[in-house]
Parts: structure tokens; sequence; C-alpha cells
């Protein structure tokens, strides 16, 4: 198997494990929705994303956030080419500082009440 | 002396270049030390004894010159436009086409720079479908001009550049003409043009001009240099040697087409398919493309996957899978490739991970592929626009949109009853996922809506409320706009969209819309473009071109302050190596100060609004544009951008 694939199939496996464990367990660290929006521009996270996880042809939607143990999952061990952020470039609070962030953005408009998206 | 040193320069030419360079050193030398001995054993060499006296037959003026003759030769070719900045390598021609020409057909674009000519002449051709005429310095102006030509090249675009060389060494004025000539200059691009030459007579500048012209736009195109010599420009015309020259008639050859046998075989696969899938990346040649490809995929009922290199096929007709594109080949067992340019990258990929490693897509396992494409037809090997190889199953060399119609046909021929109904089943099935394609879209784009800065759906969207009652164009890329405009506008025609830059050399986009935007002039179409702010700043002198010429342009520039492309290059060297991600943005941002584009704009002549970071500022904004540009004047927008 190549190395790509071993890693891509590994991360998923890995995801749905975590995703698995992490519904019975709480939601991580309580974070601070401030301190993730500095975080979320100064770790570079907009770059692909968007500065309100908007999702972009780089990145998906991060906007309304994955549960905290399955964002961190994704964190570590990500799907496709999205390189990892270890624990020494992202803390879990720091994380969590994320996931608080990305839940306290609007919701967005319902697309059918927006006149230019008709 | 007894001859005219003029006469002397052009029988130099003839001879010594033809001969090759050491050649014409050794003929010049020959020519200077029979005009004038030198003292035996002396290594002084020849001048008059008192250099201030001119010899007697210095001619002072002239009545007709070869660059006249030029003119003549670029008037049967019906060039519209030449882009140029003024330079002294091609003086006589210049002077040649505003008096003798009278300026018109070709009528002068003036640039800034020949990097913003060449792109000009790129954007253009692409939308009035025949090429313009750049017109660049010898040397130093072909160096300038240099990355908009490789554009063109990779973008198979046709782009008659002309440039002016003093090729005769004894004729050369002390300092700047040295520096700005040189033995063999079209070496600079040769590696990526389709053909260049640097005639020594007039004779054979008139068979390279028509010759150029031919090769430019005969599939697959592309750009193409001539060389005028200087001598040749500015010596005078004899009569008795007007009388000999002939230009020769341009004639029109039919683009390469797949051979009969082969899409008879292309057709049996296609029709027999179970899942077939129609790939189109630089397929769009002319109006009739989109049409053609709309009868090719409703005869087969089989999903369309736009490569976005032109404008291929209509965004929301029913068959425009491209938003599931990879879903839909990996599900393919009959895959249509036409003009792919990078048919590896369909079944294969190189993840941008460490130790870059190479993966097989997931693919069917009996996926047969049908290639039909002009990429071999010209190849080059220094730059590697040619791509990774890939072995088709049925490789079919000829311009995909020239074997259309035939392809169409045999498809026909190869239908039965039966068949036509499962192939209708199928379509029903095709069809009623396009609905749900464009509702993602439209719920996609809702994230961020109100967003400051603005999001990138949102400027499109704003601009498409305000082009979807006009006959428009939209003349740059769309991959930094994260493909917005393909998944939500309604893009029908070929000159709604055109095409991607060819070799992603930054720069192009704005004088390529600009150059648009003057194939579109008169004509009552909206030309509105999209630029990012790194584009802009590469070749903004081409907003001056654009007031000076009253060439109707809205530039919208999508200013995320940044190289945001490098953001994410440096980001993911950074997380890769788990390092600090805090000073990516040095070397890549373009803040500190930012950049005001509308002062910019206003600086040279063009209407300019914004910063615009507030989303409900810029629907009225576009609207004030869009007046400006039906007055027939540029105008400016500058709009702070999502990053993607």
């Amino acid at each position: 198997m190549p190395i790509g694939i071993f890693r891509i199939v590994l991360g998923l496996a890995a995801s749905l494990v975590i995703v698995g464990a992490a519904s019975g367990q709480g939601e991580g660290p309580r974070g601070n929705a401030q301190s993730g929006k500095q975080l979320f521009e100064s770790k570079g996270c907009y770059s692909c994303h968007g500065f309100v996880g908007q999702g972009s042809r780089e990145g998906p939607r991060l906007a309304p956030p994955l549960a905290f143990a399955a964002f961190v999952t994704q964190l570590r061990t990500p799907r496709a080419i999205m390189p990892p952020y270890k624990e020494a470039l992202v803390s879990d609070q720091q994380a969590a500082d994320i996931v608080a962030y990305l839940a306290s953005l609007p919701k967005p408009p319902d697309p059918k009440s927006v006149k230019l998206l008709q | 002396m007894s001859k005219s040193p003029k006469m002397k320069r052009r029988q130099f030419l003839a001879g010594a270049v033809a001969a090759g360079p050491a050649l014409g050193l050794a003929a010049a030398a020959g020519k200077a030390s029979a005009q004038t001995p030198a003292p035996r054993g002396s290594s002084v060499p020849p001048v008059p004894p008192n250099e201030n006296v001119l010899p007697d037959a210095t001619p002072l003026t002239e009545a007709r010159s070869g660059s006249d003759f030029m003119v003549d030769v670029i008037k049967t070719l019906n060039i519209d436009y030449v882009a140029c900045l003024p330079a002294s390598t091609f003086r006589g021609l210049q002077e040649s086409l505003l008096n003798y020409g009278m300026n018109t057909k070709p009528e002068f674009i003036m640039c800034l720079h020949e990097e913003c000519a060449v792109a000009m002449a790129h954007g253009y051709a692409k939308v009035a479908k025949k090429p313009m005429a750049a017109l660049v310095h010898g040397t130093v102006g072909l160096q300038h001009a240099a990355m908009a030509i490789y554009n063109a090249y990779a973008d198979r675009a046709p782009v008659v550049v002309l440039s002016g060389n003093i090729q005769n060494t004894a004729a050369r004025r002390p300092n700047v003409e040295w520096n700005h000539a040189a033995l063999d200059q079209n070496t600079l691009v040769r590696d990526f043009t389709k053909w260049d030459a640097q005639p020594t007579s007039l004779q054979g500048a008139a068979e390279s001009l028509v010759q150029a012209y031919d090769l430019a736009t005969t599939a697959p195109m592309g750009p193409v240099l001539v060389t005028l010599d200087a001598d040749l420009q500015e010596d005078p015309l004899e009569k008795t040697e007007e009388a000999r020259l002939r230009i020769p008639k341009l004639t029109r050859r039919a683009h390469p087409q797949g051979d009969d046998e082969s899409l008879r075989e292309a057709a049996k696969l296609l029709v027999a398919a179970e899942n077939p899938v129609i790939y189109a990346n630089r397929y769009g040649r002319t109006e009739k493309a989109p049409a053609l490809l709309v009868q090719l995929a409703e005869v087969l009922h089989a999903p369309v996957i736009d490569g976005r290199s032109r404008m291929n096929f209509p965004s929301r007709h029913k068959y425009n899978h491209s938003a599931r594109r990879e879903q839909a080949l990996a599900q393919a067992d009959v895959l249509l490739a036409l003009e792919p340019v990078e048919l590896w990258g369909l079944t294969n990929d190189v993840r941008d991970l460490s130790g870059r490693p190479n993966l097989r897509l997931s693919r069917q396992a009996n996926l047969k592929v049908i290639h039909i494409g002009t990429e071999s037809l010209l190849v080059k090997s220094n730059y590697g626009e040619v791509q990774r190889y890939a072995p088709a199953d049925l490789p079919i060399a000829g311009d995909a949109e020239a074997s259309m119609p035939s392809l169409i046909e045999a498809v026909k021929r190869e239908i039965t009853a039966a068949r036509a109904s499962a192939l209708a089943a199928r379509g029903e099935k095709l069809a009623a996922m396009a609905p749900r394609l464009l509702e993602q879209a439209r719920a996609d784009a809702a994230y961020g809506w109100d967003a400051s800065p603005i999001s990138i759906p949102r400027t499109c969207m704003e601009l498409w409320d305000h082009l979807k009652n006009e006959d428009w164009t939209l003349p740059t890329e769309t991959v930094f706009l994260s493909d917005y405009p393909h998944r939500l506008w309604d893009i029908k025609q070929s000159h709604n969209w055109n095409g991607s830059s060819g070799a992603q050399g930054v720069g192009y986009n704005a004088p390529a819309a600009l150059g648009a935007a003057l194939a579109n002039k008169g004509t009552g179409r909206v030309t509105a473009a999209i630029i990012g702010d790194g584009e802009m700043m590469m070749t903004n002198t081409m907003l001056w071109t654009a007031a000076h010429h009253q060439i109707p342009l809205l530039a919208i520039v999508h200013n995320n302050r940044s190289y945001h492309m490098e953001v994410m290059h440096t980001l993911r060297m950074a997380d890769r190596r788990s390092r600090d991600t805090s000073r990516i943005h040095i070397g890549t941002d373009i803040t500190n100060p930012n950049i005001d584009y509308a002062v910019l704009a206003k600086s040279m002549g063009v209407y300019g609004q914004g910063p615009i970071s507030n989303p409900s500022d810029l629907g009225p904004a576009i609207k004030r544009a869009i007046d400006v540009v039906k007055r027939g004047e540029p105008a400016l927008i500058d709009v702070v951008s999502q990053p993607r």
C-alpha cells in the first residue's frame, strides 16, 4: 500500500475510534472564544478555511464545529492533505478555544432567504 | 565613397546573418576593410580621417522605407491592434505604423510594460478569436515580455509578438544600442514560442510575418515571434527593390482533426459504456465549442467535468457535473478526455505531503481512457507544460473541437433504439443530481455571507446580480475564487469566460482582462474582472492603458492583502515541521502599509472606489462602477476580501 494511502486509512480509522470514544466522554476543556478567534488567525487555520470557518476550495467548512474530540482527531491526524498540528503547535486547550470560537459564530442565513442566492 | 552606406548595411545583413554569426563578423570585417583600407599591419579600425565629416553620399531624408513595406504586409493580416511601448529597435516600424499606416489596422495600444502588452494580446485573442500583435523592444523589452509569452504558450493562445534588433554590428551606435541588440535574441523565448524568425531581407520579412500568423492561429496554437532588423526597417526602399517584393497570401488551413477510424472506435466505446464521463479542459476554441459539447453529452447522456482552461460547457447544464468531479470519475468505465493537458492527473495524484507520495486515484479497474487532443503536436523539452506521460487506451491526435462533429455523428450511428432508451434512463438520474449541486453551492455560499473581510461568494454574487441581465465576459481566473462563479453563475457562451492563464505566471489577469475588454469594446458586452491584489501589483500599469484608450473594464480587486497561496505554502512547511506559524506572514503579506487600490486607479485616470470592507456597501459600489463602464470608461473597486 502506498505510504499516502496508508496514512489516510490510518487517519480515518483513528478518527472513527476516537470519535466513537468521544461521544461518551465530555466535551474536553472549556474553551475561550475570544482566544480561539486569535488562535484561528495566528495558527493559520483561516488561510484554508476562511476567517469565519466558511471553507474554501482549499479546505472544508468548519462552522459549526465538530465536537471537541472529533475536532482534535482531525487536527492531529488529518484526512486528505491537511498537515497535522501536533500538541506542541496547538495544545488541547488551544483547540478547545478554537472550537469555542467556531461555535460562537452566528448561523448563516437560510440561502433561500438571500435574494442574491436565488 | 561611391556607394550609399545604407545600402551596404542591407547587403551586409543579407549575407552575414544568413550565414551565421561567426561568418557574419568575418563578412563585416571584409566589407569594412573593402571600404577603407587600414594601414598594413595596423590594428587601428578603419575610420574616416575626420570623423566629424560625413561621406558625401549620406542621404539625410528618404521617401519610402523598409518598414513601410512591413506595414503593407501587416495590413494584409487583418490585425486590429498592436500593444506596445515605444522603443528604439523598432522606431522605423513605429513611425511607419503611425504615419504610413495611419494608425489603423493595427491601431497602437500604448502599454507601460511589455508584460502587459503581451498579456493583453493573450486575453484579447481568446475573446476576439483572432490574434492582435504585441511590439516589444529588442533584448530588454523581450526579457520583460518573456513571462507573458510563456503564459500564452502554455495556454496555447495565438499572439503575434514583434520585436526589433540591430543585427549589423557595424551599424550600432556606441553604448546603448550594443546593450539592446543580440546575435540571436529570439533564443530568449524559443523554448516557449511556437515559432520564431529573424528575417534578413524584406522579402523574408513578408514571408515570416504571414507564416507567423498562419502558425500562431492553427491548432495547436501559440505565440510566435518575428524580430525585424533595424536596417531592414530604416533603410530606404528603392523602387527597383520594391518592384521585386511580393506579399504572400494568407490562406487558412483546417485545424488537425482526429482520424475517422479512431473516432468510430471512440464512439463504440462511449456508446457501450455504462458510465462514460467526458472531461474537457483546453477544449473550447471557438464560439461553437460549448454547443457541440452539449450535443455530444445529450446524445450520450453522459456527465461532463469541466477542467476550465477554456469555456467548454454551460455551467448550469443538467449534465455539468464538475462539482462532483471525483465521484463521477470514480464511477467511470470510459473516460473521454478532450484536450486534457494533464491526462496523468485524471487517474493519479501526487499528494502535497512529506515525501510527495504518488497515488492512483479511486478509479474503476476496467476504465478505458480515450484522449483527443493536440498536446502531442507541439512539444518542447525544457519547460514542463507537457506534463507527466500517461498512456491512453485510445489516443487520438487532433484538435478536440475540430473532431467533435465527426465524433457526434459516429456516436449517433452507434446508438440503437434499445441503447437509446438505456442512455436516456441514465440521463434522467444524472439530470436529477444537477439541482442538488446548485443547492449545495448556494448553501456553501451562505456561510460568511455577512462577514468582513467580505466573503468570495458574496463578492461574486453581488457582481453576478449586475451581470445576469447583460451580455458579459468574466476574463479572469476563478481558482482563487474557490470556483464560485462556475458553481453559482449561469455561464453559457464562449465569451462569458476566458479560461486560465496557461502557466499561472502571476501578472496575467489584469492585462489579459484589459485585452478581453478591448476585444469587447463597442459590442455592448460588459467586461468585469476579479483580480487578485498580488496580480494587480505586478501589472497595474494596465490601468493607465485602460484610461488612455478608454477601454471599458470593471476591475474588482480581490484584496486579501497577501500572496495568499504562499501564505498557505509557508504554513504547510511550518506545520509539517511542527514549528511556529506566527512568522509565516513575513514575506507573504502585502500590509503595512495597506495598498489603496482606488487611489492607485485614480492616479492613472481610472474611476476608483474602496477599500470596501462592509458587504452591504458592495452592491451599490458595483452599480456605480458598471454605470461608468457602460459609459465606455474603466473602473476599479477595491474589495477587502476573505483569503479564498
